[in-house]
């Protein structure tokens, strides 16, 4: 479970940004269930405020971690610093496998990674692997075949852990591709909101798995789409690629109807796309990254989503959602310790979560909504 | 410093006010209000503010801040000057002997009272009775309803004159 995470220099963080999970000890049973760590973390701000860089920070860095091993030694990471500024990036995370708690940290350039640190802590906090630059400084003993391979400026520990089977470093490496994200983790580009480009990969995922096809269409179906059957169907594309799309039915008093992928409403689509990730993070325990979450989706389907992660019978992973929204009624919906609000002064993003301001404003037995919309809370526009 | 600390941010905390309108610090429902909507300038001793110099206009906003600090009810209980008398003196009734007359403008049903300013200076105005401040009714029980400033103490005309 991601316990907490954060960055600095990126974007529009000139400085540091954290965001924890962690409920702690004033928050009541009627708020946390009986957990210490939130399932759900809603992201609030003004437009430019800075969430979707919030987003993009997890995204990177699960990328990274997975994904660098694939990079050319001239690729750039493609990191950018506060106004494009040559000091190194950081990213940090915190998180619970195995009931051991994990601190990663990497910093990092364009050009190089500067440092890369994992630790654990059971009973005390022991380094797993430190890096400076190219050279290991120190490797723990069940990981030490780590240190016979030859360290490159933009791959990652874990990354290059993988590729080597590197069995230590298996659950870490599992850890950071559970973090499922819906926007490009360089461009920042929200994917999976019902575009048709996105439909084949999606569609070919769904043909290959009759379960995450069932899930599909049963979850469609509950959200009151009007179709009660998805079938996947391939034709071959100019260069004899195999495209695949769906055609989904929808019952009517004279019979089915057939109804193809663009002539869908924009919140199917947009469902259709999303429902892959949401099986993914629930069957596997992952992370959920969304920005723009109610983007072409109800408010009462939005509910229903989120709902997936606070149900205990649906999430029996620990499961996690993180998402960024313009809808402010999640601010009561979710209580003050599942809401972060991203503020901006002089181009510079800030932000907090509800419970960390001071006094009793924020109280959970009045609506903080209105609080939040009247400019009382900040992270409104200054219009 | 941890890597995720934010000036910006930990000046925004700091600067937040730390009690809002329910903490117990927060005392605004006992402060007593003053309303002007009453005032009356056509009586032959009654002042008005528009002719009252810089100085006198300071003192009287002074005290003005300085009474809405409290209840009325503290107000009636201070002890000012050497008849026992106190900064607030709700009578009830319009005085039988004074050198105003009841406007027409106000209700009859009201409590009378006057607040001391300085030297023979008061305030005269009116509460709402008690009896009538009951949940719902709207009537405010703390707000003083300016009606005269009598700068000649010639509202309440006492027996020894």
């Amino acid at each position: 479970m991601l316990i907490s995470f954060g960055a600095s220099n990126y974007l529009s963080f000139k400085e540091g940004f954290e965001i924890s999970m962690e409920l702690g000890a004033s928050c009541s049973d009627a708020n946390s269930a009986g957990k210490r760590t939130s399932e759900v973390m809603c992201i609030i701000g003004a437009n430019a405020s800075g969430k979707t860089n919030v987003i993009k920070s997890l995204t990177y860095i699960s990328n990274f971690c997975c994904n660098s091993f694939n990079n050319k030694p001239e690729d750039s990471l493609n990191i950018v610093s506060f106004a494009y500024n040559n000091e190194p990036t950081s990213f940090f995370l915190e998180f619970i496998m195995d009931n051991l708690r994990y601190y990663y940290e990497v910093e990092l350039t364009n050009k190089e990674i500067v440092s890369e640190r994992l630790e654990r802590k059971a009973s005390r906090k022991v380094a797993v692997f430190s890096r400076k630059h190219n050279e290991f400084e120190y490797c723990i003993n069940e990981a030490r075949e780590l240190q016979k391979m030859k360290l490159r400026s933009n791959v990652s520990v874990i990354s290059m852990a993988h590729q080597f089977e590197i069995v230590a470093l298996e659950k870490i490496y599992a850890f950071f591709t559970g973090i499922i994200s819906n926007i490009d983790p360089f461009f920042g580009e929200v994917k999976y909101n019902g575009q048709t480009q996105n439909v084949f990969s999606i569609s070919k995922r769904y043909s290959e798995s009759e379960e995450a096809l069932e899930y599909v269409k049963s979850r469609l179906s509950r959200a009151d789409t009007g179709i009660n059957d998805i079938r996947i169907e391939m034709l071959k594309g100019p260069a004899e690629e195999e495209l695949y799309f769906p055609i989904f039915s929808h019952a009517t008093k004279d019979g089915s109807i057939e109804i193809p992928y663009h002539l869908e409403s924009n919140g199917t689509r947009a469902l259709y796309a999303q429902l892959s990730l949401y099986k993914r993070v629930l069957d596997q325990g992952g992370v959920l990254v969304l920005d723009e979450f109610d983007n072409n989706l109800h408010p009462d389907l939005l509910d229903w989503l989120i709902e997936f992660f606070l149900d205990p019978e649906i999430n029996r992973n620990s499961a996690q959602i993180i998402f960024s929204t313009h809808n402010t009624a999640f601010i009561d919906k979710l209580s003050k310790y599942k809401i972060v609000l991203v503020n901006k002064e002089e181009n510079e993003s800030f932000l907090y979560r509800l419970d960390e301001l001071p006094g009793n404003i924020v109280r959970n037995d009045r609506s903080i909504e209105n609080l939040y919309k009247s400019g009382k809370l900040g992270g409104t526009p200054n219009l | 410093m941890s890597k995720g600390s934010n000036s910006r941010k930990n000046r925004f905390l700091n600067a937040f006010v730390k009690f809002s309108l329910e903490d117990v610090q927060s005392d605004i429902t006992c402060r007593c209000k003053f309303n002007f909507s009453y005032f009356d300038t056509n009586q032959e001793y009654g002042a008005d503010l528009a002719t009252w110099d810089e100085k006198n206009l300071q003192q009287f906003y002074s005290k003005l801040k300085s009474y809405s600090a409290h209840p009325l009810s503290y107000w009636q209980q201070q002890n000012v000057g050497s008849h026992r008398n106190h900064v607030l003196e709700i009578y009830g009734g319009f005085p039988k002997r004074s050198g105003f007359v009841h406007p027409s403008h106000v209700p009859s049903d009201v409590d009378w009272a006057r607040f001391r300013l300085d030297g023979k200076i008061r305030l005269v105005g009116f509460t709402i009775p008690k009896s009538y401040c009951k949940e719902q009714t709207g009537f405010d029980y703390n707000t003083f309803y300016i009606v005269f400033l009598d700068p000649e103490h010639k509202f309440y005309l006492s027996a020894r004159g």
